[in-house]
């Protein structure tokens, strides 16, 4: 395989994983919205992290492949699994109860570290193909429209994140069992 | 202080959008850590420790 060509499935790898995290924000908002499922603080630091992994994802596709970029993927979603996995150790124990519904079985946070970790193990993988980091004269497909597209996506489902998490709980500490919205 | 970090990502995803990759990448780290911070004082003020 020649370096474009990796170069270019990289980055459609990127813009994939990009996609697929903007589904879980937007299914996050469906669930808060739709089925009255206010998110709790750990709730919304591990949109937080998934946001964060994004925006690695992002920097690859806007200033191009580099292992650096990698990183902040991988610690977006070690922090993820971290906030995520602290959830499930909360309400592990029989008899703690649950937070929220579950989708298959395992509830959102179960199902967020599950996300988490393989995307630790996705990225690793791919962040050691060293071919795509050699730079080559013919540059790769730009994916313009694309790319403006995915970093709306994602700069909208910040937005209403943001804009949710102020209305649930204003400037100070998030409730840690919320019922209702503040404002 | 959680939309607080919202609104830090949202900056970050402007810097990012407007090519201007060390501020992102600093900005984002700064992000990083401030949400950090934020489940450190969740998860400690659940143990009731006495320190």
């Amino acid at each position: 395989m020649t370096t474009i060509t990796v170069q270019t499935m990289e980055r459609v790898v990127n813009a994939l994983m990009i996609l697929a995290i903007a589904i879980l924000l937007c299914m996050s908002f469906i669930l808060q919205y739709g089925f009255n499922e206010l998110p709790c603080p750990l709730c919304l630091l591990q949109r937080v992290g998934f946001i964060i992994t994004s925006i690695g994802f992002m920097l690859n596709l806007r200033f191009g492949l580099r292992p650096s970029h990698y990183a902040i993927t991988l610690l977006g979603a070690l922090f993820t699994a971290f906030v995520a996995l602290r959830q499930v150790a909360l309400h592990v124990l029989p008899g703690t109860g649950a937070y929220g519904s579950s989708i298959f079985g395992f509830h959102l946070y179960t199902w967020s570290f599950i996300i988490a970790i393989g995307i630790v193990l996705f990225t690793t993988i791919i962040l050691g193909l060293d071919i795509q980091y050699i730079e080559s004269k013919k540059k790769p497909a730009a994916f313009t429209s694309v790319l403006h597209g995915l970093f709306a996506l994602i700069f909208i489902l910040t937005v209403g994140n943001f804009i949710s998490t102020l209305i649930e709980c204003g400037l100070g500490q998030c409730p840690d069992n919320p019922l209702h919205y503040l404002l | 202080m959680m939309a607080l970090a919202f609104l830090l990502l949202i900056l970050v995803i402007l810097l990012v959008w407007f090519g201007k990759r060390h501020a992102a990448i600093y900005l984002l780290l700064f992000t990083l850590v401030f949400s950090f911070a934020l489940f450190m004082h969740h998860f400690t003020t659940h143990l009731n420790l006495n320190l």
